[in-house]
């Protein structure tokens, strides 16, 4: 018993982060970028009276549910507009990003950023998908991460930094785990007819325009969802076989870019991968180390 | 450092468990459909078929799943995938195409807008309120526009096995769902 309390705690906070700093940057790096991209169209997307007004869109959330409106009726208030007050809490999130990505006063910045997102997604439930969902995960853990600000024993740091990296790690786990079991318990994936179904809707014409030609060729489709539910469901365990975890991780990799080019969810497949570099990316330090190695080994010493 | 430890394997334990709960309540959604499910995940969904305990907890942990951006299940495209396309259009009385967004990113959030929507397409009421919260919004936009004109564009796809390459898109064309005025943002549902 104790040789397994040992290990799981080994397991959770014995993992040599390096990079947490650089884990941090990614993080909000991509939050950055995912609301630069939607400046455009953000008075429609989370004003009050945007396509979904607030009315209908709170319909669906319970009261304690974090909501824009919380932050904008009390500016409203004070006599700022309804687009003004929108335009603060959304400059608001981009400086905050901004302060932690320079590492001014991170902890209590990543607490905002993290807040102000949870909001602005509850704000828009209707248009609030897979890659918003995640990108809240990121910023909360982003926020344990921040943890170390407060903390000053450099031990309990490094055991904090690893806990996080585990934590992703499980989170990944469970979220390909039940993404596959979803997937298993209906008929459209082990038949082959998900990805036809899913091609033909989603993907960009030139894909549309080869579809007709895979009716002869089924096998390809049948072939690409049991992969799919394969990967999916194994997750778990093959990410972590020393034998196969780079296979694995690649395989995930590659599905997330598939996912991203045929079916135009380029948020969701970047975040994916991103959180997947997080969590795994120091299979491949090591993959390099010992390329790198194989390589000295084969070059033949210098003649005397 | 062992406090330390301990309050965050008990904060583990307690995050997964909530993560595992909020899956098998997504998972118990697909009672209403079972004939979408085939022998094993109809076996199972009876099993966790409305959980009490799992739906007195709901309330409880709502907060706490809504904060870590775990509050929905992860059964992407699951257990099936939807056998055709719905693609919402929104044209002026003059039959001019509206586009609602710019950037490429709010085009994929409308696309879940659609997704939604069509799952409540049969839901006249709830239809009929987004759409007209979405011709307000436009309405605002521009105040050359008068009326707007929601078309659905369907598409069906026969099963890949029962396809033939000529005859395999359904296309039902382009259905009006509704047309909204501006004067008194009058609805006419079809």
């Amino acid at each position: 018993m104790k040789q397994v309390a040992s290990k799981i705690s080994d397991f959770l906070f014995n993992f040599n982060v390096k990079n947490a700093d650089l884990i941090s940057k990614l993080i909000i790096g991509f939050a950055l970028l995912n609301i630069i991209v939607l400046l455009p169209d953000v008075y429609d997307l989370y004003s009050l009276d945007g396509y979904i007004q607030s009315e209908l869109n709170d319909k669906y959330m319970y009261a304690y549910n974090p909501l824009l409106n919380w932050v904008l009726t009390p500016l409203d208030n004070l006599g700022f507009s309804n687009k003004m007050g929108l335009l603060m809490i959304i400059g608001m999130y981009i400086f905050s990003l901004f302060f932690v990505m320079i590492r001014y006063k991170p902890f209590i910045f990543s607490i905002v950023a993290w807040l102000i997102h949870v909001m602005i997604v509850n704000s828009s439930y209707y248009f609030s998908y897979g890659a918003d969902y995640f990108i809240t995960f990121s910023l909360f853990a982003n926020v344990i991460l921040h943890l170390d600000v407060i903390l000053k024993d450099k031990k309990v740091i490094a055991a904090l930094h690893s806990f996080v990296i585990r934590f992703m790690q499980i989170q990944l786990c469970f979220v390909y785990f039940f993404a596959g079991f979803g997937k298993m318990i209906g008929h459209d994936w082990l038949d082959g007819n998900a990805m036809w179904y899913v091609m033909n809707t989603h993907s960009p014409e030139f894909i549309q325009n080869l579809m007709p030609s895979m009716i002869d060729f089924p096998f390809i489709l049948t072939g690409i969802c049991w992969s799919v539910l394969f990967i999916e469901l194994f997750y778990p365990l093959i990410v972590y076989i020393d034998k196969i975890k780079h296979a694995a991780l690649i395989s995930i990799v590659l599905m997330h870019v598939g996912i991203m080019f045929i079916m135009g969810l380029y948020t969701f497949g970047m975040i994916m991968i991103l959180l997947n570099y997080i969590a795994f990316g120091h299979y491949f330090e090591s993959f390099q180390w010992k390329r790198r190695k194989f390589k000295s080994s084969i070059t033949p010493a210098p003649s005397t | 450092m062992k406090t330390v430890k301990s309050i965050l394997i008990a904060y583990l334990f307690i995050h997964f468990t909530f993560v595992l709960m909020v899956n098998l309540m997504a998972l118990s959604k697909f009672s209403d459909a079972t004939e979408r499910l085939n022998s094993f995940g109809y076996a199972f969904v009876k099993c966790i078929e409305k959980p009490e305990f799992i739906n007195k907890m709901e309330a409880s942990i709502g907060l706490y799943v809504n904060l870590t951006g775990v509050n929905r299940g992860y059964e992407f495209f699951s257990p099936n995938v939807y056998r055709g396309s719905v693609k919402l259009i929104f044209e002026s009385d003059q039959g001019q195409r509206l586009d609602l967004f710019q950037s490429v990113e709010s085009k994929m959030k409308f696309l879940t807008f659609s997704l939604y929507f069509n799952s409540n397409l049969k839901d006249k009421k709830r239809r009929d309120e987004l759409l007209k919260s979405v011709c307000l919004r436009l309405f605002s936009k521009d105040e050359d526009l008068d009326e707007v004109h929601v078309y659905a564009d369907i598409q069906l796809f026969d099963e890949i096995q029962y396809s033939f390459k000529d005859t395999y898109i359904e296309d039902k064309g382009k259905l009006l769902l509704t047309k909204i005025k501006k004067s008194y943002h009058e609805t006419s549902s079809i």
